[in-house]
């Protein structure tokens, strides 16, 4: 083994750990589970209330659209979308964020997403909710839904899968299941340690229901790290894909201002952009509440702004490149269109509102006190949700009021109905926001333990008053200087800690016939369980498994496995949903129903690309999630460990080896002399 | 450029491999194969410039762009590594910095290019711009905007502002790094993040508008908003594809090989197949789009690749140039194995030469495919200058950034795939 680079005695520019301050596996894991099991700050009622109250009137403009009609609205002849579409495709870029910070950060290995990936995704699912409403209801008739469906009607036609529209019901649906499924997967191991420490039977059944029976077997986890890998190679085509066919509803048509090809990376740049501004004003309160601060650190906050100038700077480049193509094309429609936008139309405002809040506001990011004062960033992130919602009015109303006729111009004037109904959705958003605060851990614990110093073997520990110093002894950077004022990280334990009843030497599990399942020890830290591990399979034993609170990183080659195959069940599901969307959509627009929808042939296969995509990541993620249920044989609500009396510490801060009775080698005493003999305490043999 | 003057340099210890600039003897047979072979194309090309100029100067420009976005792509690369303060990539930053030596002789290289402009040999807009103003409505319209954009003076200006970002950028970036070799520390590495994010924002815009200018105005009516983020999208991978195969190359001469480890080249391997599906995810909205939309003005573009074998190449595009890479670097296995990254590398170079040739020539001969000797000539000149510069820096400056403030992070490095 070569020396590693951490053995060097000083870094230079020694990189600053994710978490500040001495955090370790046990206050990381009490501090976020318990802003789920203490009572709530005083401000969280009315808080609650308030959402709750504006998603009441939410409701009431829903419920009135309905019973009356869509002439409630302020839409009309031209302007035919207006709130309505802008808030669903306002909503769907804020949930963006959540799928760059858990997908393609993660791809990336940006580990500093484990902070935040968690609520942003959360927000996804929220965002994509407010956003799935108004396919629903912008026609008023609530009860035609389910002509979006791929059901016949009464005469036996289909959906139009050459439809825009019908793309964005299979786009926003397999994000809304693959974001729902990811986060699920992603909350399992917190769901357990939640679990684990409930001191309520009612919340150790729900949690334990829901956490589907995890202990963080390493047989589990070698599983769970490869279906997470495929989840994020899944999701990250998908968010591109999703914002794309939002961007399609447009662009696929002729409307000057709508009918441009930089659409679908502009708009997913603009949802990016969007959703990290809405995460950022969620968590930077929620940061200051709870006291996250060392979770969620000012350089957290720092690399968040940074993204949000970077696709700011993105969008307005798109914003230059419409503005500069519908001049320079010679289109007359075209540059009409643009100078209206943005010099001489009704509109002009709020062409200029979306200009300054989007591309020029961010700017100030360039800036490193901009970057790094919670409150200034608050306070420009607003003005970039606010630019966001304009840049889609923008979009929709401008380039709908004013088309090629001088005949069929008109206005958009919205009613109270449209004002309600949008402030319903930030109701809705709100609403389920406070309640996943109160209700699950909105920090990914296992994740956020998997990179703490002391999670790293070779993370190279220095004397407390050298910590992040460079090799003249002085701060780096500022940064650095910030980050070391809070203290030097935890070192790992070195001894298991005690628990205050001795742990008995044959621990009975209740109902057991008392044939035996096997042995177990519990380790101080991941280092010696790898070495307790290899020793293990080194002596022979090979029905070995080492149970820990996150993944520690060569932990199933120490046991004895090798990686998981779950990647040949994500590309079944991947060939079957694709074969799956071929049949469908050829079946139906070809031969079932011969279709001729804007002049294109039966058979011409482009327009079905978006469905035949979406439905590829659809089937993909469901098999890598059901495979992963399978292999690793959950639910798995009782075990015979759950009888030990340290164990629940497995999804806290414990470690734990493990050998079954199965085991040829295994025999009750020697077994647990073996265990004894390479450190391991607590050592006990379990009843089946 | 003192600073990069080998003598002065100290090797900090441990270094698990030899990173001093290359002896003048190592690469002396490559040397003398690289520079027959520039003297024999470019007598070619001289050659073809004489016999037939309308010829040369397409397959000049198809030649020169391949390696002037490669180039550009080694440089948007080195400044990415800066601003997102990379660590593990530090050593493949000096292979990066090396390719954008070729911007020097790049920008010479260009005089034919606008020659070919300025004599109505390449570009049609020239001779709608300097005749007479069409009365037609329409046309009228267009010759007054293009008449504006393409007017001499603006048009020289704004070239010669692009060049002058690249070779700027390019050079500090490499000047920067090689002081810091000599001198270490940290001050430099916070100098070159501090500037970095500025050159990436004038890098695209930069090569946006080169990609207008000089590309989508060979069809001057035709336009497309996506059209500098395609032209990204194809630089950003060949550069990928063409580091690999440098790093290959060196790894194969017995250098580097505990430094630049299989571990970073898996690391480059995902990235070229993410920039495969951007690259079929820019081209597919961008056919996409005008396909659906169907109006006239946008089609000509898809409609005159459509003309007799040019057809077939357009079916093969996105079947050669993003199915079979796809397939090609989609096993974990494949982009760990020399063999199977080179192949991959080989055949995203070769094809996109073939995406270059596809929207450069069909302009020439809009009828159908007529392969001349002079476009196979071009690309391997201007490949050779690229391949040339790169190998100059080789012997220039240590093989990788030897005091860089991450270096420790680069060596030893070890992939975290699950």
């Amino acid at each position: 083994m070569t020396p590693t680079p951490h053995d060097t005695p000083h870094d230079p520019l020694p990189r600053i750990p994710l978490v500040w301050g001495p955090a370790d596996y046990e206050s990381v894991s009490a501090q976020i589970s318990e802003i789920t099991e203490k009572p709530q700050p005083y401000w969280w009622w009315p808080a609650f209330l308030i959402s709750a109250a504006l998603l009441c009137g939410g409701i009431l403009a829903a419920t009135y659209l309905i019973s009356t009609g869509i002439g409630v609205w302020g839409s009309n002849v031209p302007v035919a979308w207006a709130f309505d579409i802008t808030n669903f495709v306002f909503w769907i870029g804020i949930g963006h964020a959540g799928t760059l910070i858990s997908a393609i950060l993660f791809l990336f290995r940006q580990k500093w997403r484990t902070s935040i990936n968690r609520f942003s995704e959360a927000m996804t699912i929220f965002a994509v909710i407010c956003a799935g409403i108004y396919p629903g209801i912008h026609v008023g008739r609530f009860w035609y839904a389910w002509f979006m469906f791929p059901l016949p009607n009464a005469n036996h036609i289909f959906q139009n899968f050459r439809s825009a529209l019908l793309w964005d019901l299979f786009a926003v649906s397999t994000y809304f299941t693959i974001s729902l499924i990811f986060w699920y997967v992603g909350l399992i191991p917190d769901l357990a340690t939640l679990r684990d420490r409930a001191k309520s039977r009612t919340r150790q059944v729900i949690f334990g229901f829901l956490a589907l029976g995890w202990r963080g077997s390493t047989r589990h986890w070698r599983h769970y790290e490869v279906a997470y890998l495929m989840f994020a190679g899944l999701s990250t085509p998908l968010v591109l894909s999703v914002h794309s066919v939002v961007s399609f509803d447009f662009a696929t048509s002729l409307i000057p201002g709508w009918h441009t090809t930089i659409f679908p990376p502009y708009f997913v740049a603009g949802a990016i952009f969007g959703g990290f501004a809405m995460v950022l004003q969620c968590m930077i309160p929620a940061r200051a509440v709870y006291k996250l601060e060392n979770v969620v650190t000012i350089k957290h906050i720092d690399v968040m702004c940074k993204f949000i100038l970077a696709t700011g700077t993105i969008v307005g480049y798109a914003y230059c490149m419409e503005l500069f193509i519908a001049w320079f094309s010679g289109n007359p429609y075209e540059w009409q269109t643009f100078k209206n936008r943005a010099f001489d139309g009704d509109y002009t405002w709020a062409y200029w509102v979306m200009m300054t809040c989007n591309l020029i506001i961010p700017q100030v990011f360039w800036f490193k006190w901009c970057r790094q004062t919670p409150w200034f960033v608050l306070i420009v992130v607003t003005f970039v949700n606010v630019g966001m919602w304009y840049e889609r009015f923008v979009i929709i109303v401008q380039s709908l009021h004013h088309d090629f006729l001088p005949g069929s111009w008109g206005q958009f004037h919205p009613t109270w109905v449209d004002w309600l109904q949008m402030i319903g959705d930030f109701g809705l958003f709100f609403t389920f926001t406070l309640l996943f605060i109160r209700l699950l851990p909105m920090v990914a614990v296992a994740e956020v333990k998997g990179v703490l110093p002391m999670a790293n073997p070779h993370y190279h520990y220095v004397p407390d008053g050298q910590y992040l110093k460079g090799e003249n002894g002085e701060y780096p950077t500022a940064d650095h200087a910030l980050a070391a004022a809070m203290g030097p990280p935890s070192r790992p334990l070195t001894e298991v800690r005690s628990h205050p009843e001795p742990v008995p030497a044959l621990v009975r599990t209740p109902g057991s016939d008392g044939t035996l399942w096997g042995a177990v020890a519990e380790f101080a830290n991941g280092e010696q369980l790898l070495d307790a591990a290899k020793k293990t399979v080194a002596a022979g034993y090979g029905r070995v498994d080492a149970w820990t609170p996150f993944y520690v990183h060569g932990m199933k080659e120490a046991i004895g496995r090798t990686r998981s195959r779950l990647p040949l069940f994500t590309l079944a599901g991947g060939l079957t949903g694709l074969a799956s969307a071929v049949t469908l959509v050829f079946y139906l627009m070809a031969y079932y129903y011969p279709t001729i929808v804007g002049g294109k042939e039966y058979r011409s296969w482009e327009a079905f690309v978006p469905v035949m995509f979406e439905m590829t990541i659809l089937f993909a993620g469901l098999f890598t999630l059901f495979s992963l249920i399978g292999l690793c044989g959950l639910p798995k609500f009782f075990h015979p460990l759950d009888s030990h009396p340290t164990f629940n510490r497995s999804t806290q801060a414990g470690f734990f080896l493990s050998i079954e009775a199965r085991d040829p080698k295994f025999s009750a005493d020697e077994t647990r002399a073996f265990l004894e003999s390479i450190g391991g305490k607590h050592v006990a043999v379990v009843e089946a | 450029m003192t600073a990069s003057e080998p003598t002065a340099l100290t090797y900090p210890a441990g270094l698990p491999d030899s990173a001093a600039p290359l002896p003048a003897s190592a690469v002396a047979g490559g040397a003398r194969v690289l520079f027959a072979v520039l003297l024999g194309t470019g007598a070619m090309l001289v050659i073809g410039a004489l016999a037939n100029p309308k010829q040369f100067y397409h397959s000049y420009l198809f030649g020169y762009v391949l390696a002037l976005d490669i180039a550009l792509g080694a440089l948007f690369w080195t400044l990415i590594h800066h601003v997102a303060d990379a660590g593990w990539s530090v050593g493949l930053r000096r292979v990066f910095e090396n390719m954008t030596r070729a911007l020097l002789p790049l920008s010479v290289l260009f005089v034919p290019v606008l020659i070919g402009t300025f004599t109505g040999n390449l570009h049609s807009w020239y001779a709608f711009v300097h005749g007479p103003e069409p009365t037609e409505g329409h046309l009228k319209h267009l010759w007054h905007v293009k008449h504006a954009y393409f007017a001499t003076p603006f048009l020289l200006a704004r070239l010669a502002l692009y060049f002058a970002v690249w070779l700027t950028y390019s050079a500090l970036m490499r000047r920067w790094s090689a002081k810091q070799d000599a001198v270490g520390g940290i001050a430099l590495t916070r100098k070159m993040q501090w500037w970095a994010p500025s050159g990436v924002a004038l890098l695209a815009l930069t090569s946006t508008f080169f990609a207008f200018d000089i590309l989508m105005s060979l069809q001057y009516s035709w336009f497309s908003t996506i059209y500098g983020v395609y032209f990204w999208a194809g630089g950003i991978r060949g550069s990928l594809s063409m580091v690999v195969l440098v790093v290959l190359a060196l790894r194969a001469a017995g250098h580097l090989r505990n430094t630049i480890t299989m571990e970073h080249l898996h690391d480059v391997a995902k990235i070229m197949f993410g920039f495969t599906v951007f690259w079929t995810y820019i081209a597919f909205s961008q056919y996409f789009l005008i396909w659906y939309g169907n109006m006239p003005e946008e089609t000509q573009f898809y409609l005159l690749r459509r003309n007799g074998s040019w057809y077939a190449l357009s079916i093969l595009l996105p079947v050669l140039y993003f199915v079979v890479p796809f397939f090609l670097l989609l096993p974990r296995a494949h982009k760990r194995s020399p063999f199977w990254l080179a192949v991959a590398s080989a055949w995203i170079l070769v094809m996109h030469a073939y995406d270059l040739y596809w929207q450069i020539m069909p302009v020439l001969h809009n009828d159908t495919v007529h392969l001349h000797w002079l476009d196979f000539a071009a690309p391997v000149f201007m490949l050779g200058v690229l391949i040339g510069a790169t190998a100059w820096g080789f012997l220039k400056v240590p093989l990788i950034p030897i005091r860089d403030a991450r270096l420790s992070e680069t060596l030893g490095y070890e992939n975290e795939t699950p």
